[in-house]
């Protein structure tokens, strides 16, 4: 009763009409920041920050949030009209969000990525104000060796992802490997293949890696085939408000899966260091690993869009939770939320609920609001967001190669990573030429640094033992499913031999 | 030549246009810094340590304009400091463009063996000195400092910190150089934020986290031990942790909040950055903010920063010699 007290007294601090203006504008802008590659969320946070001092603390961080949710949205757009992950969570959308654009349905992927992100903002919000400090309490027991078990069992889920035989998918996921790498070696601060360059010390981002792979990769395909084939415009569907319809009813079909990758989204965002990336993979992996028809994916299953996008917006909303319950950040835009605090004056922590009532309610009540809000101002503008498609090839393809540089540029501020883009461009042509799939390549990339930092820093605690994974309850668990899920292909291999071999020996 | 003459007058238009945006130029060459915006280099990630005390820095400047022109935070991360030290470097003579400091700015080119050290950089202000407190768990049995070093002579007690060979493993390393404990399992992690978060989750013994980062969890989730510097922390609530010299354990180190600028840049950049930062280290809020997180806020610049960072130098190289980081 409390809590929805508590809650009534957020709403009224988020629904004055000046709390709704600058959330509004916040939502704009974090579209905005979404749909430019590299420039994501957590640079639109940061590059504002400082301005939010001219505003009253409650409704700077309802106007920061707002940032941030507006580029959770936003991410999907680019990646599925142009391939060019807009943020890193919107990777995993280009997997079938890109294909199903390619059929002429943008608006209806647009739309259902846009519900399925509201569908993981409300479940989370919910969540949040349910039981915001257990779970807190909760996600503190994860360390390292829990970390490292959900990498794995991230990493599972992707066993079967590619499509171009396991050779090739295995190749592709040590290449990602090798390219995490680079940079200075975590546990003895060394440099590590950067070949004495100092380009290299910074290591390769997998932002400016994916943008050249999927996007620059994708325009010279694209513009290959338009060069020898004749030439068939694809003529987007009616655009209009049907697919939004559509998308409702898709989202209605796929009820369970949604749900279900909200709430897993969630729990992945409320772990340490995290945030929505890793959830928006393991959304993906587990949905396609449990599809009747996974060979629908890759293609332009709809089901491909929902689950990430929800993982992924739920994640978002659940990395703020550590952050407002115990101060520490559950990802890295979360982070910057947190030194916003430092500047408005407050102390971050476990008090912050008991000292700072109206500022925390204020900013979980705007969580319902935001997303609803957004969902409203996206839906509108898909029609004209899917019509982008109808701008002539020859007229759109050089803007979206600017943009994917500066996007690369921005990212870190580095020319290197230019460099990055298109080198990667060129191999991302090479590598789909060769039929190697490189939906791993970005997984392992991803998820390849942090994997390596967990495994390393629980080797330390447990002495050099592998026993640490399995003598920890939580972390055992996780690894026994990460193993049984990477073993599953196998037996199912050995499983489909057995069985033609008795078809065999019947005949 | 009846061509040029066809074109003389758009020919004498330009050289009058050219000629006047020179003049306008030396005109502004004399006017006050800034001329521009001024970017503000940070070596750490978004959201990480110096990223925090850059940005707030800038808000004081959007509340309070010292100057008109904007502050812009830039985040190049990476090699432990050594992208962003090495991008100020190459921008030799950039008047409009500084970079806050964490320790790595001393240790990393030291360590990495850089073909620069702090000595090319122009010092502009030192603004404070952070703190590194011990911290345990609350519900750890390490009551007292003297409780944790007689354990830490058993056993192998596990820390963490930012990074590795950096500040925090620097103070546990000299920690167990001077109280001749047994070596701690150091176990290096990302940020401050997450070693806040392994020790309030016990999956660390230890840390020395500064108060900004770990301040907001105590008393509920962790307790001080030890704090080493010369002087106690004036944060309110942690009055009586002792300094490392009350406690046995002479050891005084600092976390170095400083500006320094590329190399050689003009006397009126110099002297415009470092008014700069004159004014807001009398700043009311930069002074608040500083008690409560427990710096000790001053104001050096010129020789004497480099005479202050030079000594700073000695002592890392002492320490990190003595690890065997360096020869």
């Amino acid at each position: 009763m409390e809590t929805l007290a508590n809650l009534m007294v957020g709403f009224g601090v988020a629904m004055q009409p000046f709390s709704l203006l600058m959330m509004t504008l916040g939502l704009l802008l974090g579209l905005a920041v979404g749909v430019l590659p590299g420039l994501g969320g957590t640079a639109g946070v940061a590059l504002l920050l400082p301005l939010t001092v001219l505003v009253p603390k409650e409704i700077a961080i309802i106007f920061l949030a707002a940032i941030y949710w507006g580029a959770l949205y936003g991410g999907v757009i680019t990646s599925i009209l142009f391939a060019i992950p807009g943020e890193p969570w919107s990777v995993a959308l280009i997997f079938d969000g890109y294909p199903l654009a390619k059929k002429g349905k943008a608006g209806l992927a647009l739309s259902t990525a846009f519900l399925a992100s509201f569908m993981g903002i409300l479940v989370a919000a919910v969540f949040f104000v349910a039981f915001a400090m257990p779970l807190a309490l909760f996600a503190l027991r994860f360390g390292p060796p829990e970390m490292f078990a959900i990498m794995l069992l991230a990493f599972s889920t992707f066993v079967g992802l590619g499509t171009g035989g396991a050779m090739k998918t295995l190749a592709s996921t040590s290449f990602g490997l090798i390219l995490t790498m680079a940079g200075l070696d975590i546990v003895t601060g060394q440099p590590r293949l950067t070949f004495g360059t100092f380009a290299f010390l910074s290591g390769f981002h997998f932002v400016p890696v994916t943008i050249g792979l999927f996007g620059i990769g994708e325009i010279m395909i694209d513009g290959e085939e338009r060069f020898s084939t004749i030439i068939k415009e694809v003529i987007p569907a009616k655009v209009g408000m049907q697919d939004i319809w559509d998308g409702m009813r898709e989202i209605k079909k796929h009820f369970g899966l949604t749900f279900f990758s909200s709430i897993l989204g969630f729990f992945v965002g409320i772990l340490p260091g995290t945030g929505a990336t890793p959830a928006s993979f393991l959304g993906y992996g587990i949905a396609k690993q449990y599809s009747k028809e996974p060979e629908k994916y890759g293609k332009g299953a709809i089901e491909g869009i929902l689950a990430p996008q929800a993982a992924a917006n739920s994640a978002g909303t659940g990395a703020l939770l550590p952050m407002i319950t115990l101060g520490i950040p559950g990802s890295p835009t979360a982070a910057v939320l947190l030194s916003g605090l430092y500047m408005w004056g407050l102390w971050p922590g476990p008090r912050l609920f008991v000292e700072e009532p109206v500022f925390v309610w204020g900013l979980i009540a705007s969580l319902f609001l935001a997303g609803f809000v957004c969902l409203l101002i996206c839906l509108f503008g898909t029609p004209l967001l899917a019509s982008i498609m109808r701008v002539p090839w020859g007229l759109l393809t050089p803007i979206i190669v600017i943009a994917c540089f500066i996007g690369a540029y921005v990212m870190r501020n580095l020319m290197f990573d230019v460099w990055t883009t298109l080198i990667f461009g060129i191999i991302g042509y090479v590598m789909k030429k060769c039929k190697y799939p490189l939906a791993p390549l970005a997984v392992a990339l991803v998820l390849g640094a942090m994997t390596e930092r967990f495994l390393r820093q629980s080797l330390i605690i447990g002495d050099g033992s592998f026993s640490i994974f399995f003598n920890r309850p939580l972390s055992a668990v996780f690894m026994v499913i990460a193993i049984l899920l990477f073993a599953l292909p196998a037996i199912k291999l050995i499983k489909d031999k057995m069985k033609s071999r008795g078809d065999e020996a019947a005949a | 030549m009846k061509r040029i003459s066809r074109h003389f007058p758009i020919l004498l238009i330009l050289v009058v246009v050219m000629a006047g945006s020179f003049l306008l130029g030396e005109i502004a060459e004399a006017a006050a810094w800034p001329d521009r915006s001024v970017e503000f280099i940070i070596s750490a990630g978004v959201g990480g340590g110096a990223d925090k005390y850059a940005r707030f820095l800038t808000g004081i400047n959007v509340k309070n304009k010292y100057i008109d022109e904007a502050i812009l935070p830039v985040n190049k991360p990476g090699g432990a400091g050594a992208v962003a030290m090495n991008y100020v470097i190459s921008q030799r003579g950039n008047g409009h463009m500084m970079l806050i400091t964490l320790n790595s700015f001393i240790t990393t080119p030291l360590f990495q063996k850089l073909p620069f050290s702090f000595r090319n950089f122009t010092p502009i202000a030192l603004l404070a000195l952070d703190n590194f407190p011990l911290w345990v768990h609350k519900d750890s049995s390490f009551k007292t400092i003297e409780e944790f070093i007689a354990e830490a002579k058993k056993r192998r007690i596990l820390v963490g910190g930012t990074g590795s060979k950096q500040e925090d493993e620097i103070v546990f390393r000299a920690i167990e150089k001077i109280a001749g404990t047994k070596p701690f399992k150091y176990v290096p992690f990302k940020g401050g934020g997450a070693v806040a978060k392994a020790l309030v989750g016990k999956h660390i013994e230890a840390s020395v986290n500064q108060v900004s980062e770990a301040g907001g969890f105590y008393p509920e989730f962790v307790r001080p031990l030890v704090v080493f510097q010369d002087e106690r922390l004036a944060v309110k609530g942690l009055e009586n942790v002792r300094t490392g010299k009350e406690a046995g354990i002479d050891f005084s180190y600092n976390m170095m909040r400083a500006i320094f600028a590329p190399p050689g840049i003009s006397k009126r950049d110099r002297e415009g950055l470092v008014g700069l930062f004159r004014n807001i280290s009398k700043d009311k809020e930069w002074l608040e903010f500083a008690r409560s997180k427990g710096l000790q806020a001053t104001f050096i610049t010129g020789d004497e920063l480099m005479k202050f960072t030079e000594d700073y130098e000695k002592k890392h190289i002492t320490i990190m010699k003595a690890q065997g980081w360096i020869k």
